[in-house]
């Protein structure tokens, strides 16, 4: 090989090593335009995700407002009752601001198993015996102070006198925690 | 100089190596072009490189700030659904502690006469605590009666269902489920 020929083929190899860089370099640039354009795509994807998540959102606090005010006006009352002892002393003020007379009174616990956010309730039995109005206005009055108090019976029948009556009662009082997370999923802490 | 000395010097030399063909005239075209094309080339990729590089990193910082937004999205609708169940809770304890006096006042306002009620008995159905099973035992009353009685209770908007009526020694004994409706 004489000397042109070989100048010849070291130009070749020039312009060859010169269209291979220019080749990798151009492929690196497709790669990072495809890989910006995923990325783009990705971001556009992201904000559809936000916009359907915000319109989700805005239509279950629409949808769960009355449900929201309900437990809003309810909250205070079950604050009030929150322990056994707060129980008993509203239903015992009661029948003292009422004067009735109470034969026989029974507060057991009962456990709720399986419900996260009533785990305890407050068995009250009562025996009452007095006048029908009193009594009545009594029973009224507790269901109206104690508004969470469920009578699950209530037995009237005469009394040994003949103005007085004899009224078995009783009720179930729930402890709710409204702390408790009914639905059982972690919560994530804002930080 | 003398002649040989110039004829020396115009003579015809003849070439250290053999000529190449022509077309490899074309090879040094070639190479420039090629610089030239390697430079145009190489610089606007770089430059569309520079370019997505800065339109990736922007568009992943556009998608973490949606990311984040959405995130903050569902926890907030997390929340909403929680105080929803906890609302739902309350409501279907509370559907189930519907009063009881009005309906002992109403039955004792709908006798009238000689009637007495001997006994009345109210009870919660656990399964379904907002219908109520009653028992009454009436002395010295008749269907008209009770029909009264459940027409009391009509206007409380409860439904007396599958009543029952058993009569003994003048006393009749009264049985139903009191359903109440919404209306």
């Amino acid at each position: 090989m004489n000397g042109k020929q070989l100048a010849c083929v070291v130009l070749m190899m020039i312009i060859g090593a010169v269209t291979y860089g220019a080749q990798i370099v151009h492929k690196k640039a497709e790669a990072a335009i495809v890989a910006a354009n995923d990325e783009m795509a990705s971001a556009e994807a992201a904000a559809k995700m936000a916009e359907i998540a915000k319109t989700t959102l805005e239509f279950t606090q629409s949808q769960t407002a009355e449900l929201q005010r309900f437990l809003g006006a309810w909250t205070p009352i079950i604050q009030r009752m929150g322990s056994r002892q707060e129980v008993e002393s509203a239903i015992q003020a009661n029948a003292r601001e009422k004067g009735i007379f109470v034969v026989n009174q029974r507060f057991e616990d009962k456990n709720n198993t399986g419900q996260r956010m009533m785990p305890r309730s407050v068995m009250a039995n009562l025996i009452i015996e007095d006048e029908y109005s009193k009594v009545l206005n009594w029973l009224g009055d507790l269901e109206k102070k104690v508004p969470l108090a469920r009578v699950n019976s209530c037995r009237l029948s005469s009394a040994a006198t003949g103005r007085q009556i004899h009224m078995e009662v009783s009720m179930e009082v729930p402890l709710i925690d409204l702390n408790m997370n009914p639905l059982g999923v972690e919560v994530k802490k804002k930080k | 100089m003398s002649d040989y000395l110039c004829h020396d010097f115009k003579s015809p030399r003849a070439d250290a190596s053999r000529r190449l063909p022509n077309s490899f005239r074309f090879i040094p075209i070639t190479f420039y072009l090629s610089i030239v094309a390697g430079i145009y080339f190489v610089t606007m990729d770089i430059l569309s490189l520079r370019q997505a590089e800065k339109d990736r990193v922007t568009a992943e910082q556009l998608r973490k700030e949606h990311e984040e937004t959405k995130a903050k999205l569902d926890s907030e609708k997390l929340m909403v659904d929680i105080e929803h169940a906890k609302a739902e809770h309350v409501a279907k304890w509370v559907e189930g502690t519907r009063v009881l006096q009005p309906i002992c006042v109403e039955a004792a306002r709908a006798i009238r006469g000689e009637v007495r009620i001997a006994e009345l008995v109210l009870d919660r159905n656990v399964e379904l605590p907002a219908q109520i099973d009653i028992s009454m035992r009436l002395t010295g009353a008749d269907s008209s009666h009770i029909s009264m009685v459940e027409n009391a209770f009509g206007k409380l908007n409860y439904r007396p269902y599958s009543p029952q009526q058993a009569r003994t020694q003048g006393m009749i004994d009264y049985r139903s489920t009191l359903v109440f409706i919404n209306e």
